[in-house]
């Protein structure tokens, strides 16, 4: 027995295939909920215009489900866990991901800057915290050099783009470098994943393990380095 | 709690600027459908029972529009195009109910006039920040679960997990959410409301 309250589930998907059949009938008579679905359709517009949704559908086409990509990060996350822990081992100056070219290096540099005064953060030596913390209102001020093409994402928890330098508000090129100051206004982890690249790098259009795989593919460098802001 | 480290309001407003700079609303019709069919294909697959009925509908949305071009006073393409959608969504019930295999709609009684006389629907007036701003004043136990919904589009069964809730509380806060939300937004903008 199908009613009016279906509405919300079937519009969610979230009714078995008999029942939102009985649902599609029960719509055919009930001028109410033709009008309501209408009303739920337009909020869907005005939803999708959300920077969450902006950012998840810019590539719908290649993106797999919501779930499928969390099951991406299960999968992702230990490879890039294991990409990490190889090169420390090795004793390299900083951790490099992609494609196997030595020659092609990403120097990075990452100052927090708290009221005024300037502290170096995660160095690049071996051994050392590649994390850093800072509080809200510090400027982060990190410098990315290496190979022709250069990007700088600054990621929220992981999932949130907050800003993408070359483009992005507060970027500017220095000789053979690009650099992005940002004032951190959240309490949380941010991101920043500086790239080189021979090739032109993509702009950002996704959560960020899944940008991730998609720099990688193509064999650019990249480094990531944390800030709990508290 | 939860609202709050999701979304700060600093961050939110200069995503919002970042994603309304880079895609303004383009006036050339191909590049509206372009725009828009993304859109379109997910509200028809909320809808319809399978993929060819998706495609068809999308379809029919496309060719009704480019049969009348957009009108002057349209200014929220998306939303001119939902309604149209809507409505050739009924019809084609309506249609599929009389014959038993479906058929391709012509210009049938019920949708000839439609398109001069579609009135840009009030949703145009309200932004994702007045959702946003809305949902600040809704009580955090429907406001969680809407969230983690609308923005994180997650399943019935996966906001169960994550709140610990049964799958139809959070079916019934989440229609409790929308209902609280209209409200406010008809309060605020004087909306007609749902009958």
């Amino acid at each position: 027995m199908t009613s009016c309250a279906d509405l919300d589930p079937f519009f969610d998907r979230e009714l078995s295939k008999e029942a939102a059949a009985d649902f599609r009938e029960h719509l055919d008579g009930c001028s109410r909920c033709q009008v309501a679905l209408h009303g739920r359709m337009q909020e869907e517009v005005v939803l999708e215009k959300s920077p969450e949704r902006a950012v998840q559908h810019r590539s719908a086409g290649a993106r797999p489900a919501p779930r499928a990509r969390r099951h991406m990060l299960t999968y992702l996350a230990p490879i890039l866990a294991a990409a990490a822990a190889v090169a420390i081992w090795f004793g390299t100056k900083s951790v490099r991901f992609g494609a196997a070219r030595p020659s092609s290096p990403t120097d990075v540099a990452l100052e927090i800057e708290r009221r005024g005064v300037a502290m170096r953060s995660g160095a690049g030596a071996a051994g050392e915290p590649r994390g850093s913390v800072a509080q809200v209102g510090d400027v982060l001020r990190s410098t990315v050099r290496g190979e022709d093409h250069r990007a700088i994402w600054v990621y929220f928890e992981d999932r949130d783009l907050v800003t993408a330098c070359p483009d992005g508000s507060g970027c500017s090129k220095v000789s053979g470098g690009l650099t992005l100051e940002l004032r951190v206004s959240a309490s949380g982890r941010y991101s920043i994943i500086a790239i080189s690249s021979a090739q032109p790098i993509l702009t950002p259009h996704g959560p960020l393990d899944v940008m991730l795989g998609s720099i990688a593919a193509v064999g650019a460098h990249f480094e990531i380095r944390h800030v709990d802001v508290n | 709690v939860l609202t709050a480290r999701r979304f700060p309001r600093k961050l939110l407003r200069e995503r919002i600027e970042q994603v309304e700079v880079a895609q303004p609303e383009p006036k050339n019709l191909e590049d509206v459908l372009e725009d828009a069919e993304p859109t379109l294909r997910r509200l028809a697959q909320r809808m319809c029972a399978d993929s060819s009925d998706v495609h068809d509908l999308v379809q029919d949305t496309f060719e009704r529009a480019c049969r009348h071009g957009i009108p002057q006073e349209i200014h929220c393409t998306r939303a001119w195009l939902t309604t149209i959608m809507h409505r050739l969504y009924l019809d084609r019930r309506r249609a599929a109910a009389r014959h038993p295999r479906p058929q391709v709609l012509g210009d049938g009684p019920g949708i000839a006039s439609f398109e001069q006389g579609v009135p840009e629907p009030q949703w145009k007036r309200i932004t994702i920040e007045d959702i946003h701003q809305s949902l600040a004043q809704i009580e955090p136990v429907y406001r969680d679960v809407y969230v983690l919904h609308a923005f994180e589009e997650l399943s019935y069964e996966e906001i169960a997990r994550r709140l610990s809730i049964g799958r139809i509380t959070v079916g019934t806060r989440l229609s409790r959410a929308r209902k609280r939300l209209r409200e406010l937004l008809v309060q605020r903008f004087g909306l007609e409301d749902e009958p």
